[in-house]
């Protein structure tokens, strides 16, 4: 047998990796499609029986809702989607039996970036718009405490904690896959 | 220069890997072991039976509001946790090793997958107790939208991928 040929058993293994890549993604698009029909897309917001929920405060309807809670919920879309496409950029290569290249762990570190991003807005969101408020006059004080409720939210936020493990994770792999390659050339 | 010896480039790589998975593991420890502390010099402030009792971020007013099958939820969803911080850890001590794509790797990292996405599990099954039954469709979207289960299904199947082009790799290389 040819030294480059694919062994039967790896031809397996990979199509097996293919075929798990496209399931997941037809998952991912389903699951996304569910979330926009029934209305549920918008992050950090929720029909409430007497209003909206806007960042966890409640609000009579949409348009009571500040400015600044509005960008957040924007701001948190955006991240949103771009893990999404990132995702699928992802499986996309996996589905190509591209497993180890740069691309790979770039997409992988993009993806903890932007959970670590979501978990940030999540955490500090009300912190955010308590302190908004305070400064442009809204209330006479911030409601939140930025120390005494944004950290204890950084540190006990589930996307942020996995997101810096992936991010960790990916950067760790780049290494390795750089060593592997410099070994590869030294002769 | 013999083609199993460690290129000098790739030694500043090694060392890097080394000094970061020394400081995560540090980080670890602070992060897990500091509220016990903060607990423990804390605990004659503590009135668990003045205030509210919170489970899996469900309030209630006293500690014998809670349900028994709360009780169980929470004991095991502590034992995941757990489990699933020594895994993080072990894979920090295996990365401390300088061991990267090994099978070991991919094992503590399909563990910790499953810990997580586990944990996850436990929170939406203690929503379930809290509102006395399942809502459909909320009970589902919880289980799209759980942080826990997107993560750690996301680790799992990442780490089931990458053993899966490790096995592709070492028969390539068996494969003469």
């Amino acid at each position: 047998m040819n030294a480059n040929e694919i062994s039967p058993k790896a031809s397996v293994r990979l199509n097996r990796v293919k075929k798990i890549s496209r399931v997941l993604k037809v998952l991912f698009l389903l699951s996304l499609l569910c979330l926009v029909r029934r209305g549920y897309f918008l992050p950090f917001v929720q029909r409430m029986p007497d209003g909206w929920s806007l960042v966890w405060g409640t609000y009579a309807t949409f348009s009571d809702a500040p400015l600044f809670a509005k960008l957040i919920v924007v701001l948190a879309v955006g991240v949103l989607l771009a893990a999404f496409i990132t995702c699928y950029q992802l499986l996309n290569l996996y589905e190509k039996g591209i497993i180890f290249s740069a691309r790979n762990v770039q997409l992988l570190g993009r993806i903890g970036c932007l959970a670590f991003g979501y978990g940030l807005l999540k955490a500090w969101g009300p912190v955010l718009i308590s302190t908004w408020n305070a400064w442009i006059g809204v209330s006479a004080c911030p409601l939140l405490n930025p120390v005494l409720c944004g950290i204890p939210a950084f540190l006990s936020s589930p996307w942020i904690i996995g997101g810096l493990f992936v991010v960790v994770i990916s950067h760790i792999m780049d290494e390795g896959r750089k060593i592997q390659e410099e070994q590869e050339l030294t002769v | 220069m013999n083609a199993n010896e460690i290129s000098p480039k790739a030694s500043p790589r090694l060392n890097r890997i080394q000094k970061i998975s020394r400081i995560l593991k540090v980080c670890v420890l602070f992060y897990f072991v500091a509220p016990l502390c903060v607990l423990a010099f804390n605990l004659k402030s503590i009135h668990l039976a003045s205030g509210m009792v919170s489970v899996f971020n469900h309030p209630y007013a006293s500690a014998s509001d809670i349900p028994r099958l709360m009780y169980l939820l929470c004991a095991t969803g502590t034992a995941v946790y757990l489990l699933g911080v020594i895994s993080f850890y072990r894979l920090l001590c295996l990365y401390e090793k300088g061991v990267i794509f090994s099978g070991a790797n991919v094992s503590e990292m399909k563990k910790l997958g499953s810990y997580l996405a586990g944990y996850g599990i436990l929170a939406v099954a203690a929503n379930v107790i809290y509102a006395g039954g399942i809502i459909f469709p909320w009970v589902l979207l919880e289980g799209i939208a759980s942080p826990w289960i997107v993560v750690g299904g996301a680790i799992y199947i990442v780490a089931w991928i990458m053993d899966e082009g490790r096995k592709i790799q070492e028969e390539q290389e068996l494969t003469v």
